[in-house]
């Protein structure tokens, strides 16, 4: 926390090794959840991209309140939302141009290359209704509190909490017959 | 199963060549905002420089048409009865005027000033001579 301050404080002065601790420092969480939220490779870089390259240019005005992976991991999920609604209105995309997270499929300047483990739950989570993806991941991987969640989603912290316990059960049922014990 | 740690373990590895160029790529638009940002402030410092200047000229434009001398110039006082004569107090017209102003009390008051200005009158063209004849000591001189 007190690094983060530190770092977007040296941001604002134009610091490149602050920028490249940071982009260091949350480029992995932030990929991770892109990629669970969206469950497209290619869009989950754009997104990881896209969020990385707002914040550098709104960092002079930037100011720090919560934790720096949070806000992050809540521009991530702003970003998705966005692409996913885009991409429902335009539906002009087949289903061969999709390329899910997870597949064997890799492109020469791919930049996220996946484990086993996580195409198994990549692909467990692309099962879900969104909103209850979107809770179990910032939760987890974004390490974000349920209440700012709910401000994210536009909800209550009840419900908020139910997204992600329905996720959770609903996950491991899913993984439960693919996953050894 | 444990989903929580199964998620908190999933891990993705990333090209090192395409961070590396995203790096770069970031580095390049921080130092495009940065060169904005130094733009802007540029361009307000010399806003704030201007808007000094207008306010010092207006001070100054203020201070030489407002002052004469070089001292700036404060509202006359109207005096009247201390600049006029005890004959001019004691006129009708005049006692006629102090009454309209403040009826019997500034009538007396002006006739108690008369009476001042005339004694102080009289106080500065006595001579020794005098004194001493308005004593009963002019005869021994």
């Amino acid at each position: 926390m007190l690094e983060d301050k530190l770092l977007i404080w040296k941001l604002k002065r134009g610091s490149r090794d602050a920028l490249q601790r940071i982009y260091e420092k949350y480029r992995d969480d932030m990929l991770r959840i892109a990629a669970g939220l969206l469950n497209q490779t290619s869009s989950a870089e754009d997104a990881v991209h896209d969020v990385f390259t707002a914040f550098v240019c709104s960092a002079g005005s930037f100011e720090l309140t919560g934790s720096l992976k949070g806000y992050l991991a809540t521009c991530v999920a702003n970003r998705a939302r966005n692409m996913l609604r885009s991409q429902n209105r335009q539906r002009t995309v087949t289903l061969g141009d999709i390329e899910p997270a997870g597949s064997n499929f890799k492109r020469p300047d791919q930049w996220i290359i996946y484990d086993e483990q996580f195409s198994l739950l990549s692909n467990a989570l692309a099962e879900l209704p969104y909103e209850q993806k979107e809770a179990v991941i910032l939760h987890i991987q974004g390490n974000m509190k349920f209440r700012d969640i709910a401000r994210l989603q536009e909800t209550s912290i009840k419900t908020a909490q139910s997204r992600y316990r329905y996720g959770i059960t609903k996950l491991r049922s899913i993984l439960d017959g693919e996953v050894p014990k | 199963m444990n989903i929580r740690r199964l998620i908190k373990n999933a891990k993705i590895r990333t090209s090192p060549d395409v961070n590396k160029a995203v790096l770069n790529d970031l580095i390049d638009t921080l130092d495009k905002s940065k060169n904005e940002r130094s733009a802007d402030m540029d361009v307000w410092k010399i806003i704030k420089f201007a808007a000094a200047a207008v306010i010092i000229i207006v001070i100054c434009f203020f201070f030489t048409h407002h002052s004469r001398n070089g001292r700036i110039e404060t509202p006359k006082v109207v005096r009247t009865s201390e600049s006029k004569s005890p004959a001019q107090l004691t006129s009708l017209v005049s006692l006629n005027m102090a009454f309209r102003r403040g009826g019997m009390e500034a009538v007396e008051k002006q006739f108690a000033e008369a009476d001042k200005k005339v004694r102080q009158s009289l106080k500065e063209r006595i001579t020794i001579e005098q004194l001493l004849c308005e004593l009963g000591e002019c005869e021994e001189i």
